[in-house]
């Protein structure tokens, strides 16, 4: 999460992750509506300035009794939507987008957020298992899932090949340590071997 | 003239939020990229808008070059329709948008509700692994020895340690099979 502290006062929004999704409460849906209305009018003004384009938004309100708020100006929104229809049809539909492909991208989204957490949970689960039995609270495995067995012999397994491992690389040091006096064994002896241990060299 | 808002976020490969002056930009290619970057987010800010509050937005928007770029949820036809009537130019035109207003209100709906679900879903999730968190903390606090192997790094314990370690993670390897 930023922080921001250079926040102009006007607005009061929190950097609040919010869920796309249809707001239950009342009069937090009219404030939210409020707000972004609001704010998407900043925005449509500042990319009509920034890149001299003609922009223009609609609103109706949840109900539709009133009447929807326009952007820039009801005459100019007029206009835009005007030169938008002047067009042939084919040129106005080629960059439609409309609500699904966002919905689309969104479930993408959260699917691959979902996937993540699921595997990240498995792997926790898993440990959890893992320990448990180590310690002997789980007489026999009783009653666990197949999946889950798989994947405690696989982290058991790779446990155990890290652990050995490390005794090996224990033991490979020691002899190291042990053979600083002694020499690896050389195949083929040279008259060079014979002027300085290479271990003195380095 | 207005000042666009400057935050100051970390580790972005941009060049992050900066105060910009709300003016025509000079150069046409940095236009260009601006203008992309800001039509889509406005359309993604409206798109959010109508979902958060049942609203009905539509926008359009002109490129630098002239081409429309328009949103509309539920759709572009049936909101501009409503604005401003255009059934003497298209009136098929118009049957079609409100025709598909309202499948596509169907699909709409079914998408969305579908995101509720997935939403749930991750947020069951979540709790799921904070249990799993706070059992495994659990463990660690108590001073567990065998949390404490799980945990450690192998580099840190002794040989003696790691051979019980080893002959207790086969017995495991042997009770699953």
């Amino acid at each position: 999460p930023s922080s921001s502290s250079q926040r102009p006062a006007s607005t009061s929004m929190a950097r609040k992750k919010v869920a796309i999704e249809y707001i239950a409460s009342d009069p937090t849906r009219k404030a939210t509506a409020r707000k972004r209305d609001m704010g998407i009018k900043k925005k449509a003004g500042e990319l009509s300035v920034l890149c001299g384009v003609d922009t223009c938004y609609i609103m109706y309100r949840e109900g539709g009794a009133s009447p929807p708020e326009v952007y820039p100006s009801v005459p100019e929104a007029m206009r835009v939507i005007d030169r938008f229809r002047s067009m042939p049809e084919l040129d106005q539909c080629k960059k439609k987008m409309d609500g699904e492909d966002y919905v689309r991208e969104r479930i993408a989204k959260i699917q691959e957020q979902l996937r993540r957490a699921q595997r990240d949970n498995r792997q926790l689960e898993t440990t959890l298992l893992l320990h448990d039995t180590l310690v002997g609270r789980r007489q026999g495995l009783a009653g666990v899932a197949i999946e889950q067995l798989v994947s405690l012999g696989w982290m058991a397994e790779s446990y155990v090949k890290k652990v050995s491992d490390c005794i090996a690389y224990r033991n490979m040091q020691q002899q190291q340590h042990a053979g600083v006096q002694a020499e690896p064994p050389h195949y083929g002896a040279t008259v060079a071997d014979m002027e300085a241990p290479p271990h003195q060299q380095l | 003239s207005g000042m666009a808002m400057a935050t100051a976020p970390r580790r972005r490969a941009s060049m992050g939020r900066q105060k910009i002056e709300i003016r025509k930009i000079e150069s046409e290619e940095a236009r260009q990229v601006c203008f992309s970057k800001r039509r889509a987010g406005l359309f993604k800010k409206a798109s959010e808008l109508a979902v958060l509050c049942g609203a009905e937005v539509a926008a359009v928007v002109f490129s630098p070059a002239g081409k429309a770029f328009s949103f509309g949820h539920p759709s572009v036809e049936a909101i501009f329709d409503r604005f401003v009537p255009s059934a003497a130019q298209h009136p098929g035109a118009v049957a079609a948008g409100a025709g598909l207003g309202a499948s596509g209100d169907r699909n709409l709906a079914e998408l969305n509700r579908q995101y509720g679900e997935l939403r749930t879903q991750l947020e069951a999730e979540k709790a799921r692994k904070e249990r799993a968190e706070e059992a495994m903390a659990k463990e660690r606090a108590a001073g567990n020895q065998m949390a404490a192997w799980l945990d450690a790094d192998l580099r840190d314990m002794g040989e003696e340690e790691l051979m019980a370690f080893a002959a207790a993670l086969v017995e495991v390897q042997a009770a699953v099979s």
